[in-house]
């Protein structure tokens, strides 16, 4: 479903060059909740944006879904974000000025096959909150109005850029669960990336990357419950 | 680029104050010296055409009328036509607490090469509207003549050599002024061009050997109290018989505008400026408080070094005084460079005196020292404010919460509006003092282009306005044919309608040359029958509305009318009336006319004197030419100014939504669907403020062209065109894609993530 073929990333800052990913070779399939791990600067956040068509590979085919997503220009990687990528982010990036509600119905006015905002917002237990704005609710809160938001579409692929990076324990512990019920329950393929191992325990496959190669790549049959595991 | 255009609001602030500043001062300075050491007259009486009565009977030892008009008196006894002048002015002494002095004078042409130029030769006066001399010698003999210095530099005329007037030559001995400006008004259209016409002087017995019958007015000077029209025919309302109109010199477009216009310029020049560096000031203050906002971090891990603020914000303050400082100095040197055309289009109406250029060190402080200081206690201010706060809060800014209850009362007005409109304008709302800069700015902009393209027509119309509407090729006055003339026979004659001084013409219904039509291009002529027509432009003077009645005084002769309609006509003070009425009510002769219409050209030899329409037209092309270059680069000007502020406003405001539009690109926005979101309410925002701008226009328009009206007898027809609106929405539209394009490009360069870790609402 998700495969990565020899792709690299270079970033330019004047004559200095940054080999910010290496020859990386990757296939996720459909359904698998996998845990990108590394430390800062290890190239997890540039493999993102490659999967999530957000950035172009300096060398190397990005494939998802069989098609290949490295060759498309810019409206054609629009395209594909819309129909079958959601993204959360660290700052879950809410938009203030919107109601809960309608920071969710910006996805859903894009989609074709739209959720209901009352359906994400109960899977995401947040369904009393429709009405309130962003400042009204906790850190935990508003990610998984991002969370909710990134559903709405019916995205094939979840990707999460450090997630529970702002949260503390308890508050984190609470995203992943709607993270791992969701895949598990709507087969939705995640990939959340981020830097805590104690995060890496719950998931069907850790891949870790260091200094732009990856390094690890393993399944782990019975991965820890999110209650089990600490910060 | 945007600093670029930024620098230029900043520098056309400056170069329009300075500009109008220095040029009007040039003008100020050698003027009000010289209208009071020439005693320019206070007032202007004129007094009816017609001879009255009583002055028949007054005069009867003296003089056997057998003319009802002065005019026809003159061609039959000098003598009695001069007692009939003196007679009045005493008349009006006894009556008034003033001093009058009568103002003669004769027009006639001017034949140089294959051209024929009208001249105004005025008869010397004693002790008011005293001439002045600017070069040369006055004349000394019946031969001599000196003329107008602006008239004789477009001519090529110099001291010494002849002119010819009515075939007679005369030697230009010199170049001289009057101080009373009502003069150059000939004929009843307003116009005046140094290129053709000329006011002159010449001995006493050069001006009575000249073969023209003079025209005449009072000129007066208050003795102890002033007053005005109004006054005067409520104290004396006997007096309407032997006073036509009153003028105070004040109210005359051609001498008492030049003090509001002089003052005028002045505030006007600072007004303008003052707008224009306003919003060029809230601009940079939007600018300034952008670079530092998108600065914050930075500053942040620099307070929290411990850097002061006063050390942060100095790398700006200097920056922006640098910046500022050139564009104001540069704005200054243009306005210098530029004042003496601004000074010499104010001489192309106004014959005045001037002195050159001169340096103003309060001129120079206003137009370059006070912005500057404003600019920077703004930036200052501005950039404290965002400073003013710990540097933990810099490096992490708490979230911008929306909880005014203008918002929230704003949202729900749109609650029941559809997904993008309740999108658009919840964000503009966000924004509300941005968006409220915004809408200011844009709006005075548009304004600024629409005046500016309103100013286009207001000399085209105010020249040709009148004979464009009418078929006439030559205009003959004082037939002296035994047949009937070859031609349509009118009345003209000043009047008095009420209290407003009017040209009454009498026409026939079944006149073809002069037609009248109203505003629908209805017929008005067989309402001649019933009652007055009117033209737009006297109805704008007087108030006077179709069902009113007006008085019609012709000398002591009054009659009561009705008006009946408002013929489309400007410009001209006229009043339109059935011929013979007008005939049969004053000169007892219902075939009575006093000039007549032609579409051919009238031999001269048949008529005292004839008028060619075109001749009237090409008299002023030359000046048009001038005048409209200058309302060109008005109007540029104007619309430069106003794009350059809609540009700058527009890539301010999408700049903004950074962070808005690289969010919708990631969740999979296309371009046309941000767009619609982003910008979409913006152009609402703009159609909104286009179509408030539209009546706004139109209402200033006309409380213009009323004020002009009431205050000068001065119709400014300023109109707002359906293609000028069309050309000036086009524009906007190309600038506001123009400026969202290059912003967008901006947005583009930015990864979207790292704009999405960058930026926040």
């Amino acid at each position: 479903m998700i495969e990565l073929k020899r792709a690299s990333k270079d970033y330019q800052s004047g004559t200095i060059v940054t080999k910010a990913l290496i020859d990386a070779d990757l296939s996720i399939d459909k359904g698998e909740f996998v845990v990108i791990l590394g430390p800062s600067g290890s190239g997890k956040s540039t493999m993102l944006n490659l999967m999530g068509g957000l950035d172009h590979p300096t060398q190397g085919k990005i494939v998802i879904n069989d098609r290949t997503i490295s060759d498309y220009d810019q409206k054609a990687l629009i395209e594909f974000r819309r129909e079958t990528v959601g993204f959360v982010f660290q700052e879950y990036n809410l938009l203030h000025a919107l109601t809960v509600g309608e920071n969710i119905s910006v996805a859903a006015h894009i989609s074709k096959h739209p959720d209901t905002v009352e359906n994400v917002l109960k899977a995401v237990g947040l369904e009393e909150h429709i009405d309130k704005y962003p400042y009204q609710l906790s850190g935990g809160e508003q990610q998984r109005v991002s969370i909710a938001r990134a559903l709405i579409k019916r995205p094939t692929v979840l990707f999460c850029d450090e997630p529970t990076g702002s949260l503390d324990e308890e508050v984190a512990k609470n995203v992943l669960r709607v993270l791992k019920t969701l895949n598990r329950e709507t087969k939705t393929t995640v990939v959340l990336i981020t830097h805590n191992v104690a995060i890496a325990q719950i998931a069907d496959r850790v891949i870790r990357l260091n200094s732009g190669k990856i390094i690890e790549d393993r399944h782990q049959d019975s991965p820890e419950d999110i209650g089990a595991i600490h910060f | 680029m945007t600093l670029v255009l930024l620098g230029l609001v900043i520098m056309l602030s400056s170069f329009i104050y300075t500009a109008v500043h220095l040029g009007a001062s040039a003008i100020e300075e050698a003027t009000l010296p010289y209208f009071d050491a020439h005693v320019q007259e206070d007032f202007t009486i004129e007094t009816p055409a017609v001879i009255n009565p009583v002055e028949t009977e007054a005069l009867s030892d003296v003089c056997s009328f057998t003319s009802t008009m002065l005019t026809d008196l003159y061609q039959e006894d000098k003598t009695c036509f001069y007692d009939v002048l003196s007679w009045r002015r005493d008349a009006l002494v006894d009556l008034l607490d003033v001093s009058l002095e009568t103002r003669l004078y004769k027009d006639a042409q001017i034949t140089r090469d294959d051209e024929t130029h009208r001249v105004r030769v005025i008869k010397d006066s004693t002790f008011i509207n005293r001439t002045k001399l600017t070069a040369g010698a006055l004349p000394q003999t019946d031969d001599e003549i000196a003329i107008l210095e602006n008239y004789a530099r477009n001519n090529n005329l110099e001291i010494g050599d002849t002119l010819t007037v009515l075939n007679n030559n005369y030697t230009i001995t010199g170049f001289v002024l009057f101080p009373d400006y009502n003069l150059p008004i000939l004929d009843h259209v307003y116009m005046f061009s140094t290129e053709s016409q000329t006011l002159a002087l010449m001995t006493d017995d050069g001006f009575d050997a000249l073969a023209r019958v003079p025209g005449f007015h009072f000129s007066g000077l208050f003795l102890t109290s002033r007053f005005d029209a109004a006054d005067l025919f409520e104290a004396h309302p006997e007096i309407g018989g032997l006073v036509q109109s009153f003028i105070l010199t004040e109210n005359n477009l051609r001498s008492g505008a030049i003090y509001d216009e002089i003052s005028g310029s002045y505030a006007t020049g600072l007004m303008l400026s003052v707008l224009i560096s306003g919003i060029g000031i809230v601009i940079v203050g939007l600018m300034v408080k952008k670079t530092v906002e998108s600065n914050k971090r930075p500053f942040g891990i620099l307070k929290a070094l411990g850097l002061r603020n006063k050390e942060l914000m100095w790398p700006y303050l200097q920056f922006l005084c640098l910046f500022s400082l050139l564009f104001l100095l540069l704005g200054y040197g243009l306005g210098y460079l530029f004042s003496p055309s601004f000074r010499d289009l104010y001489l192309l109406f106004y014959l005045l005196p001037s002195e050159p250029i001169a340096f103003s060190l309060s001129g120079f402080l206003t137009a370059v020292f006070v912005p500057l200081l404003v600019l920077m206690v703004m930036g200052y201010f501005v950039i404290k404010n965002l400073l003013d706060v710990d540097a933990l809060k810099l490096i992490r800014p708490p979230v911008d919460v929306p909880g005014g209850k203008v918002f929230l009362m704003g949202k729900s007005l749109f609650r029941r509006f559809g997904f993008i409109i309740r999108f658009q304008f919840t964000f503009l709302l966000r924004h509300l003092a941005k968006v409220a800069v915004y809408i200011v700015g844009v709006f005075f902009a548009i304004y600024l282009s629409f005046l500016a393209v309103g100013m286009l027509n207001v000399f085209e119309e105010t020249v040709h306005g009148y004979y464009d509407t009418l078929d006439i090729t030559s205009i003959g006055y004082g037939y002296e044919g035994s047949a009937e003339p070859d031609g349509e026979k009118v009345i003209e004659l000043p009047a008095l309608i009420d209290d407003t001084q009017a040209i009454v013409i009498g026409l026939s219904e079944d006149q073809i040359l002069h037609p009248l039509h109203d505003r629908r291009g209805d017929d008005l002529l067989p309402l001649l029958r019933e009652g007055l027509v009117v033209s737009r432009s006297f109805q704008l003077m007087s108030g006077v509305n179709p069902g009113d009645t007006v008085q019609v005084r012709l000398g002591i002769e009054q009659h009561t009318f009705e008006v009946m309609a408002v013929a489309a006509i400007y410009p001209g003070e006229h009043v339109f009336i059935d011929r013979a009425v007008l005939a049969q009510t004053i000169f007892a002769d219902s075939d009575y006319y006093n000039a007549v219409y032609a579409d051919t050209l009238l031999d001269e030899a048949l008529y005292e004197e004839v008028f060619v329409v075109e001749t009237l037209l090409d008299e002023v092309a030359s000046m048009n030419e001038i005048v409209q270059t200058m309302f060109y680069l008005i109007v540029g000007t104007g619309l430069v100014i106003g794009l350059i502020i809609i540009y700058l406003l527009t890539l301010l405001m999408v700049e903004d939504h950074y962070y808005n539009i690289a969010l919708f690109k990631v969740i999979g926005y296309r371009g046309k669907e941000i767009h619609k979101l982003i910008l979409g309410g913006y152009q609402k925002l703009n159609v909104g403020i286009f179509l408030l701008v539209i009546p706004f226009a139109l209402l200033t328009f006309n409380v213009m062209q009323w004020y002009f009206a009431q205050t000068y007898q001065f119709i400014l027809p300023m109109r707002l065109q359906v293609s000028h609106v069309f050309l000036i929405a086009v524009l906007y539209g190309i600038i506001f894609m123009v400026a969202s394009l290059h912003a967008k490009h901006k947005v583009n360069t930015v990864s979207l993530s790292a704009a999405l870790k960058i930026y926040q609402v």
